[in-house]
């Protein structure tokens, strides 16, 4: 799967699009996410997390590059990236922000090429 | 993160306390937690949480002796017991949904001590003005 850069960042931003599944089968989007490998964590907008009707499962904290923390909500859902599903990701629900984030978490499971110069992202999972 | 002479002074104040004791300890410190500005939860919500804080506060009191069955595994914790434990987070999360739907269960790896804490290092994005 190849998407394009977002460009209304700048400088632009790799993303892709990608469906938030619950194990009992409902689900949103396809939904925009940017990719962060600076991020531990997935981070998603509380809005899609209450679309599902998802509960948080426990609770932890969030570190900023500063140092900053702050108490934050985990969450369990199944991530859609392109044609690899997968299942039982934790996520961050994020109250303030209405940016999707894939962070390290799920990164770590895809093959990436980020082709800057040409402002494209592929996807694939082996 | 704390430094290491503050932490061996916590932990030999700890040392002399009983489990109970040490559970007091963990709700008044997660009581004492400044609300962060911006999250607005409903009294629905906010019972939910407060329902797994003191979940977790108690499996983290909780000695190494009682976590070892469980070693490399994930536990369900509810009213202070563990209601089930799997390998699989995400098969024990559809069970406990199954069973507990509307209930406040703790899914949490069972080794763990304290609340997970993670990083983004990315500084906030802006978008271009229009």
């Amino acid at each position: 799967m190849t998407a394009p850069y977002d460009q209304t960042y700048s400088p632009p931003l790799p993303a892709v699009e990608v469906m938030l599944r619950l194990p009992e089968g409902d689900r949103v989007g396809p939904l925009h996410a940017i990719i962060d490998t600076g991020a531990d964590a997935t981070i998603v907008p509380i809005s899609a997390l209450t679309r599902l009707s998802l509960r948080p499962f426990q609770s932890g904290f969030l570190r900023s590059a500063w140092g900053e923390r702050r108490s934050i909500d985990l969450y369990l859902l199944d991530i859609q990236v392109a044609d690899l599903t997968l299942p039982g990701v934790e996520v961050i629900g994020d109250e303030v922000g209405d940016e999707l984030i894939l962070g390290r978490n799920v990164l770590n499971k895809l093959i990436l090429l980020l082709d800057g110069p040409a402002l494209i992202t592929t996807v694939s999972s082996h | 993160m704390l430094e290491e002479t503050t932490l061996t002074t916590i932990r030999n104040l700890v040392a002399r306390l009983t489990p109970a004791e040490r559970l007091e300890l963990i709700r008044t410190i997660v009581d004492s937690a400044p609300i962060q500005s911006g999250q607005t939860h409903t009294p629905t919500e906010d019972v939910w949480r407060t329902q797994l804080a003191d979940e977790a506060a108690y499996w983290y009191a909780r000695s190494a002796a009682e976590r070892v069955p469980y070693a490399g595994q994930y536990v369900a914790v509810f009213k202070h017991t563990v209601v089930d434990h799997d390998l699989d987070r995400r098969a024990l999360y559809v069970r406990v949904r199954q069973c507990w739907p509307d209930s406040p269960v703790l899914l949490i790896e069972a080794t763990t001590q304290q609340p997970p804490e993670f990083t983004v290092l990315s500084p906030l994005r802006e978008r271009v003005k229009p």
